[in-house]
C-alpha cells in the first residue's frame, strides 16, 4: 500500500468577481515508502500551490474542488482541524521551504523552534527535547552548541541543515523539500542535496523534491513528474522521462540544460511564457507555445496516457512526435 | 552579548544628551532676549523705587543730576549682573545653569506649597503628568498588540474593518476636540465623571480611597487620548502583522502544527515587536504633546497645564523649565524604547546581522 495517494487533487484560487486561478488541476499519484518523487516546471505553473495543498495549509481563497490526499490510508481533507494539525503535520508529512534564509523564525533560538515541533507532537519534557533537538543537529552535521544560536547567526546552508533537522525531528513518513536549495550556491547545494538523500535512505523516508532545477530533480528522484499550468504533462520513472522524453515541454526543458558528458550543443529555450490560469486555453494548455502543435491541439484537451509501461504523457501525438528532437528558431 | 546591548545603549545615551542639550540651546536663544528685556525693566523700577523711597531724593539739586545718578546705579546693577556682555557670551552661564537644574525663581506661578523656585514647580507636577502619560501609553500599547493582531487575523471581517475605520477616524480626530466633546457627554449632560482637575476637594483620607479617586478623575483623559490615538496604532499593528503573516516562517509554524493561536499570538507578534517599538518611540513626543492638550482641557495639574498657565502669565523661568524638564522626559522614554528594543530584537542585541537596523 503506498504511504501517499493523491487523488484528482484539484484546488483552484478564487479570485472574487473573475473567477478562479486553476493552480493544480487533476493531479494524481502515489508515493511508496522511500521513494522519492520529483516535480520540476518552470516558475507559475503551480509546483508549490501542490506542495501547499498536500499539506492542507491553504490560504483563505484556496478552494479544494474535488480530489483526495489519502496519507497512510487517511483523507486529510477529512480531518478536523486539530487532529490534522496533531497528528498529520510535521509528525507524517513534514516540509523544508524554498527560500532558506526565511524559512526559520529569525528571532527565536534555532534549538527553541525544534524543540517546539517535537513538544506539539509528542509527551516529553523540555531537556529531553532539548537533547534530542541536538542530535538532531548532529544528525545534520552541525555542531549541537549551536543550538543556543539564533537564524541570523547561521549561513544559508546552516541554515537549510538546521531547517531539515527540524523536518526530520518527528520521524516524518513523507518529505515535501519545495526549492530546497534555490538560494544556495552550487557547493553547498550539492551538499544538501547529498544530506537529503542519505538521510531519506537511512530513515525510509518517502520524499517529494520540488524543484525548477532539472538537473537536481535528475539526481534526486525515482520518479519524476514534468508539471505544466497546473497539471501533470508527463510522469514516469526519472530513466523514461529524462532519457526518453516524449512531452514535447519535456523536450523543451531538457534542451535547456547543458550536458557535461554529451556533445557541446546550443542551449534552446521555450519560447513565450506559462499560460494566465485565470483564463487557460482551451485545448491542450501548451499548444500556444508549442512548435509541433496542430489545430486538434487548440481545440481539444490531451489526457494524460499511459504510452509506455508507467510511462504517462498527456499529448496527443506523443508517438508520432517521439524521435522529433525539441526545435525552435531563437 | 552584554557588550552589544551596552554599546548600543551607550550610542543612545549620547544622542540623547545631545538632544538635550541642543533643545535648551534653542530655547535659551529664543528666550534670552524678551528675559533681557524683562530683567532690565524690573531694575530699573527697583532703582526708582529705591532712590524714591529712600528719601535719597532730596540730595540732589537738579532733576537732571538725579536722573543722571539713577542711570548710573541702572547701569552699575546691570553691570553686576553681568546683563552687559553680549547674549551669546552669557548664554554658556545659563546654558550651564540650566543643565544643573538651576533654574531660578518664578515670576508669577507658585507651588503648591508655596514655593516660587521653579524647580520645586516642576517636581510637584511632574508625577502628575508620568501618570497620566504612562498609564495612557501602556493601555495603548497593549490594546494596539491585540486589537491589530487579532484584525490581522482575519483580515476583511467586520472585527478588521471596524479597526481601520476606527483607526482614521481617530486619527483625525483633534485631541482637544474630543476632550470637550467627552466632557460635554459624560460631565454635563451624564454627569458621571468630573469636570477637571485630579482629586476632588478635599481629598479623601485613606490611600486607597484616593487612588480610586485619582482613577475616576483620569478616566475621561485617559479615554481621550485612547481615542485619538488607538485606533491609529492598532492599524498600523494590522497591517505590520498581515506582512508577517505571508512569511515563510509563518507558514513553517503552520506546518509544524503550531495551533493558530499561539502562531498570531506568539510567532507573528514578536516579529511585529521591533517595528512596532520604532513606531511607538517615533510617536512618543506626539503623544506626549496630546497628552499635554488633554491636561489643558481637563484642568490636570500637569506639566501641560503649567505651559498654559506659564504662557498666559508669560512667567518665562517656568516655560523655560517646563520645556527642559519635558525634552528630559521624551528622551527618557525614548530610551526605554531603545532598551526594549534591544530586548526584542535580539538581531540588535547581538550586533550581528543588522538587516533591519
Amino acid at each position: 500500500m503506498p504511504v501517499l495517494d493523491v487523488d484528482d487533487l484539484t484546488m483552484y484560487y478564487e479570485i472574487p468577481f473573475r473567477g478562479f486561478v486553476r493552480a493544480v488541476d487533476g493531479i494524481s499519484f502515489s508515493l511508496e515508502k522511500g521513494e522519492s518523487l520529483g516535480i520540476v516546471g518552470e516558475s507559475g505553473c503551480g509546483k508549490s500551490s501542490l506542495a501547499i495543498t498536500l499539506m492542507r495549509l491553504l490560504p483563505k481563497n484556496a478552494r479544494i474542488i474535488k480530489g483526495r490526499v489519502i496519507l497512510d490510508g487517511i483523507n486529510i481533507y477529512e480531518l478536523p482541524e486539530d487532529r490534522l494539525r496533531k497528528e498529520i503535520r510535521w509528525k507524517r508529512i513534514s516540509m523544508v521551504f524554498q527560500g532558506a534564509m526565511n524559512a526559520l523564525h529569525p528571532i527565536i533560538k534555532v534549538g527553541d523552534q525544534i524543540v517546539e515541533a517535537i513538544m506539539l507532537h509528542e509527551d516529553v519534557s523540555k531537556e529531553e527535547a532539548w537533547k534530542r533537538a541536538g542530535d538532531l543537529l548532529e544528525l545534520v552535521g552541525i555542531d549541537r552548541s549551536r543550538l543556543d544560536n539564533y537564524p541570523f547567526e547561521f549561513s544559508g546552508g546552516m541554515r537549510q541543515r538546521a531547517m531539515i533537522a527540524m523536518a526530520l525531528a518527528l520521524n516524518p513518513d513523507v518529505l515535501l523539500a519545495d526549492e530546497p536549495t534555490t538560494a544556495l550556491d552550487v557547493i553547498v547545494q550539492a551538499q544538501i542535496l547529498k544530506l537529503i538523500k542519505d538521510l531519506q535512505r537511512k530513515f525510509g523516508i518517502s520524499l517529494i523534491l520540488i524543484s525548477h532545477d532539472v538537473s537536481v530533480i535528475a539526481e534526486m528522484s525515482d520518479k519524476v513528474a514534468v508539471m505544466y499550468a497546473g497539471k501533470f504533462q508527463e510522469f514516469g520513472s526519472a530513466f523514461d522521462v529524462f532519457l526518453n522524453p516524449l512531452h514535447p515541454y519535456t523536450k523543451g526543458l531538457l534542451s535547456g540544460v547543458p550536458s557535461v558528458k554529451g556533445k557541446p550543443r546550443r542551449l534552446k529555450s521555450i519560447p513565450g511564457a506559462p499560460p494566465n490560469l485565470l483564463n487557460p486555453p482551451k485545448g491542450c494548455r501548451f499548444a500556444p507555445r508549442c512548435p509541433f502543435a496542430k489545430e486538434k491541439c487548440f481545440e481539444e484537451e490531451p489526457d494524460l496516457v499511459e504510452i509506455e509501461d508507467k510511462h504517462y504523457v498527456r499529448c496527443h501525438f506523443a508517438e508520432e512526435l517521439r524521435e522529433v528532437p525539441w526545435d525552435v528558431s531563437e | 552579548m552584554a557588550s552589544g546591548l551596552g554599546r548600543y545603549l551607550a550610542l543612545r545615551a549620547v544622542n540623547s544628551i545631545i538632544v538635550i542639550v541642543a533643545v535648551v540651546l534653542l530655547t535659551l536663544i529664543m528666550f534670552g532676549p524678551l528675559v533681557d528685556q524683562q530683567l532690565k525693566a524690573q531694575i530699573e523700577m527697583e532703582v526708582r523705587q529705591q532712590i524714591l523711597k529712600g528719601g535719597a531724593f532730596g540730595k540732589y539739586k537738579t532733576p537732571e543730576e538725579a536722573k543722571r545718578a539713577m542711570q548710573k546705579a541702572i547701569e552699575e546693577r546691570i553691570k553686576a549682573l553681568g546683563l552687559d556682555k553680549p547674549w551669546y557670551i552669557r548664554i554658556w552661564g545659563d546654558l550651564w545653569r540650566t543643565l544643573t537644574f538651576d533654574l531660578g525663581t518664578s515670576w508669577v506661578i507658585k507651588s503648591d506649597s508655596g514655593s516660587s523656585k521653579v524647580v520645586n514647580i516642576l517636581l510637584e507636577r511632574i508625577p502628575r503628568t508620568v501618570l497620566l502619560f504612562g498609564t495612557s501609553t501602556i493601555i495603548l500599547l497593549v490594546l494596539q498588540l491585540l486589537l491589530g493582531a487579532k484584525a490581522a487575523a482575519t483580515p476583511g471581517s467586520l472585527f478588521d474593518r471596524i479597526v481601520v475605520l476606527s483607526g482614521l477616524l481617530g486619527y483625525a480626530f483633534a485631541t482637544w476636540w474630543v476632550g470637550m466633546v467627552l466632557l460635554y457627554l459624560f460631565a454635563y449632560l451624564i454627569p458621571i465623571f468630573p469636570a477637571g482637575g485630579m482629586v476632588s476637594v478635599p481629598p479623601p483620607q485613606d490611600p486607597l480611597h484616593y487612588a480610586l479617586d485619582v482613577a475616576w478623575h483620569m478616566f475621561l483623559p485617559v479615554l481621550t487620548i485612547l481615542i485619538v490615538a488607538l485606533g491609529g496604532w492598532a492599524y498600523v499593528t494590522r497591517n505590520l502583522m498581515i506582512g508577517i503573516l505571508t512569511e515563510d516562517y509563518i507558514t513553517t509554524s503552520r506546518a509544524k502544527g503550531v495551533p493558530e493561536r499561539k502562531v498570531i499570538y506568539y510567532h507573528a507578534l514578536k516579529m511585529a515587536a521591533p517595528p512596532i517599538l520604532t513606531q511607538v518611540t517615533l510617536a512618543i513626543a506626539s503623544i506626549f504633546t496630546g497628552g499635554l492638550l488633554t491636561e489643558i482641557v481637563f484642568s490636570w495639574p500637569g506639566m501641560g497645564l503649567l505651559y498654559w498657565d506659564a504662557i498666559l502669565s508669560l512667567d518665562i523661568p517656568v516655560i523655560m523649565g517646563d520645556v527642559y524638564f519635558t525634552t528630559i522626559l521624551i528622551v527618557l522614554a525614548n530610551l526605554t524604547a531603545d532598551l526594549l528594543y534591544g530586548i526584542v530584537d535580539p538581531r540588535i542585541r547581538l550586533g550581528t546581522g543588522g538587516a533591519t537596523l
